[in-house]
């Protein structure tokens, strides 16, 4: 049981998946984003694609397209041009401390909350 | 007591898999147009509704739909396991969304969005824009959605709030010619 926990924790506490929709053309700065980052995009043309980007630009964004997600249909090893004026969602997966650190404790509560329902009540003798 | 895990459990299995709508990617915040947008004139308005559109395509095409007032109390005697499941959930790998809710309270976010983004093109007197039903623009478009989404508030007089969503959610899903 620990060990599906521990890898449950590896593979997921660390990374938190952040999203947003841009109102304009600039480039979405609250996602920080840079070379190396891999994101998903759908675009206003309603396209879906997952890709690591590459270089980041005045007006546009290039990278190189991963595995695709479920239904996206580009497949992996494409270049691609993005511009930051196409962008209708953005999603980009990192590290997050506050996950890392927070995340123990919420297996903790949960097991707590199940060993509780399920222990038996001891009634202390008068 | 182990009878109360194993019907959590299964309540939960029975939930999870009861919801149609299964995210395949973070969801943004689709808030209402404010005063930012306020500012934008007709090509940037419609840049705007373009890109909600897409992002409220996306929703539709990963199962999110509108329930009705009944269906959403319905959901209430899951919704305990379905938000302790999305709070762990969501936690590790997938976007918050309430899973109980098959994706009401986004898309309605979208909708709302779209018809707030719609009447600021509206109040500009932009060009009007064909939509994919060929009898209606988008501005006419915007008129009879806002129309159902008042009729929703009015309790009294239109019950059946399950059929005024359905048919926002028809409407709104023929927005892009």
């Amino acid at each position: 049981m620990w060990r599906v926990l521990l890898v449950l924790l590896a593979l997921g506490a660390c990374t938190g998946p952040r999203a947003v929709s841009p109102v304009d053309s600039d480039k979405p700065t609250e996602l920080r984003l840079r070379a190396g980052d891999s994101i998903r995009v759908v675009t206003r043309q309603r396209e879906r694609m997952s890709l690591e980007i590459t270089e980041i630009r005045a007006t546009e964004l290039a990278g190189v397209t991963v595995k695709p997600g479920k239904r996206e249909t580009l497949p992996a090893g494409h270049d691609v041009v993005v511009p930051y004026a196409d962008l209708a969602l953005v999603e980009v997966r990192r590290f997050s401390a506050a996950r890392t650190v927070a995340a123990p404790f919420v297996v903790i509560l949960l097991a707590a909350g199940i060993a509780l329902q399920t222990m038996p009540v001891m009634v202390a003798a008068p | 007591m182990r009878h109360a895990t194993l019907t959590f459990l299964l309540l939960l299995a029975g939930s999870l898999a009861a919801c149609q709508h299964h995210p395949t990617i973070a969801y943004p915040k689709l808030p209402e147009a404010g005063s930012f947008e306020a500012e934008f004139d007709c090509a940037k308005l419609d840049d705007a509704i373009l890109k909600t559109e897409a992002v409220r395509w996306v929703l539709r095409e990963d199962g999110a739909r509108l329930l009705s007032p009944e269906e959403r109390v319905a959901r209430g005697t899951t919704d305990v396991a379905t938000t302790i499941a999305a709070t762990f959930l969501c936690f590790f790998c997938i976007s918050p969304v309430t899973l109980g809710d098959d994706g009401h309270t986004i898309l309605d976010g979208a909708d709302r969005r779209l018809l707030s983004l719609l009447k600021l093109k509206q109040d500009r007197h932009c060009d009007e824009l064909p939509t994919a039903l060929p009898e209606m623009t988008d501005l006419q478009m915007y008129d009879a959605v806002a129309r159902l989404v008042v009729q929703e508030k009015e309790k009294d007089a239109h019950p059946d709030v399950g059929a005024l969503r359905a048919e926002r959610t028809r409407l709104l899903d023929k927005l892009r010619p």
